[in-house]
């Protein structure tokens, strides 16, 4: 969190993280599309030619004045290719929360867990654990017929019981309540920091 | 020079500190002729400019500018470079971009026209750097995280504003 008192702007960064092709870019272009376009800054999309994250994608939201104050969040999304470790590393710095997007076909599972370690190994070189900081999952490509049930999602993944969320991100389901409830963990969280 | 602490990243900035930066920008802009410069944090998190940009355009300016110092940094770090590359230093045809990093928290990008001399803009851009520096360092120090900006009433107040920006359908 950057709180820039003159500007009365607090800043909040938000990090779509998850395996390769599970949704997290999917999730961000149904923010861009759905939310009232004056709130929205560009959606930044830096990947491949094969339509793939190379780096991040970016996109800021804001939501006008709360008691004076400006609150502005900032979306990203990390690369869940395993090749682009370094990348995430990066984009990981300073965040306020994460929306873990997992894939919720069953040939996925291998993948989900890769990526959760991966998080959590990263979290721990920034001095912070997945049991103290503000996440949520969110089972994604709900609409495909080979998937895990909710119940089989939880006992893999879900072992911190955070809150979880069903999502068909082509079909903008489930996208923006996950945004609201990371928004909600976020505050909670620097509300007791304070 | 590591200036945000490493666990539970926050930082507040305060409005005297915020007009010192914006006077060494100022005074940037004016020795150099810059068309633009910007101060932001490492996350790419803009602080305060000093020439004409839209504020969205400075958002995805700012973001780009970090990824790729931090990219930047991890490639130094890969060649033994550990304390990173002092400035970097683009060419185009109208104009350059030079960017410096203060310690590894903050970041100072000029934008200038090819016609003016680099090695002047390396003095001003060094100058400005040490400033921003020592500015920083006291801000760090002299922070207080008392005050409560987040409470149940903000809470409940941002999310009847979400709400309302994504329409009644969710
Ligand atoms: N059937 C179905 N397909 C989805 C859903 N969400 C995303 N997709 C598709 O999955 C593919 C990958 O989506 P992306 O959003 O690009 O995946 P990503 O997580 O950003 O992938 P990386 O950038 O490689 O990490 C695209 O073809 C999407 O259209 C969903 O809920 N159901
Ligand atoms: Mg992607």
């Amino acid at each position: 969190m950057f709180v820039n008192w003159a500007q009365k702007e607090i800043n909040l960064k938000i990090v779509y993280y998850g395996p390769g092709l599970s949704g997290k870019t999917t999730n961000l272009e149904c923010i861009y599309q759905q939310i009232d376009p004056s709130l929205r800054g560009e959606l930044i999309t830096l990947k491949t030619r094969e339509e793939r994250t190379l780096y991040f994608d970016f996109l800021q939201l804001e939501f006008g004045r709360i008691k004076g104050m400006q609150p502005k969040f900032n979306l990203y999304t990390i690369p869940g290719q395993v090749y682009y470790a370094e990348s995430r590393k990066i984009i990981l710095r300073g965040v306020d929360g994460v929306v873990f997007v997992a894939d919720s076909q069953k040939d996925r599972m291998i993948e989900n867990l890769d990526s959760l370690l991966d998080l959590e190994e990263n979290m721990i070189s920034q001095g912070k654990t997945l049991e103290e900081f503000p996440w949520i999952l969110q089972y994604n490509k709900r609409d495909l017929s080979e998937v895990y049930s909710c119940e089989e999602m939880d006992k893999k993944l879900n072992f911190l019981d955070v809150p979880r969320i069903e999502a068909v991100a082509v079909q903008n389901k489930g996208v923006v309540e996950s945004l609201k409830l990371i928004i909600q963990r976020v505050l909670t969280t620097v509300q007791e920091m304070i | 020079m590591e200036l945000a602490k490493k666990s539970g990243y926050q930082f507040m900035l305060s409005t005297e500190a915020f007009n010192e930066i914006a006077s060494v920008l100022r005074e940037l802009e004016a020795a150099t002729r810059a068309e633009l410069t910007f101060f932001c944090d490492a996350n790419g998190i803009p602080i305060t400019h000093s020439g004409k940009v839209n504020d969205s355009d400075l958002a995805s300016i700012s973001t780009l500018t970090a990824a790729n110092f931090a990219a930047t940094r991890e490639i130094a770090k890969n060649l033994g470079e550990n304390e990173g590359f002092q400035f970097l230093f683009l060419e185009g045809k109208e104009r350059n971009m030079y960017f410096g990093n203060i310690g590894f928290d903050y970041l100072l990008t000029i934008v200038f026209s090819k016609s003016v001399a680099l090695g002047m803009l390396r003095i001003y851009a060094n100058r400005a750097v040490k400033q921003l520096a020592k500015i920083l360092q006291q801000a760090h120090e002299k922070e207080k995280a008392s005050e409560t900006i987040i409470d149940d009433e903000f809470t409940a107040l941002l999310n009847n504003a979400i709400d309302a920006s994504f329409g009644k359908s969710h």
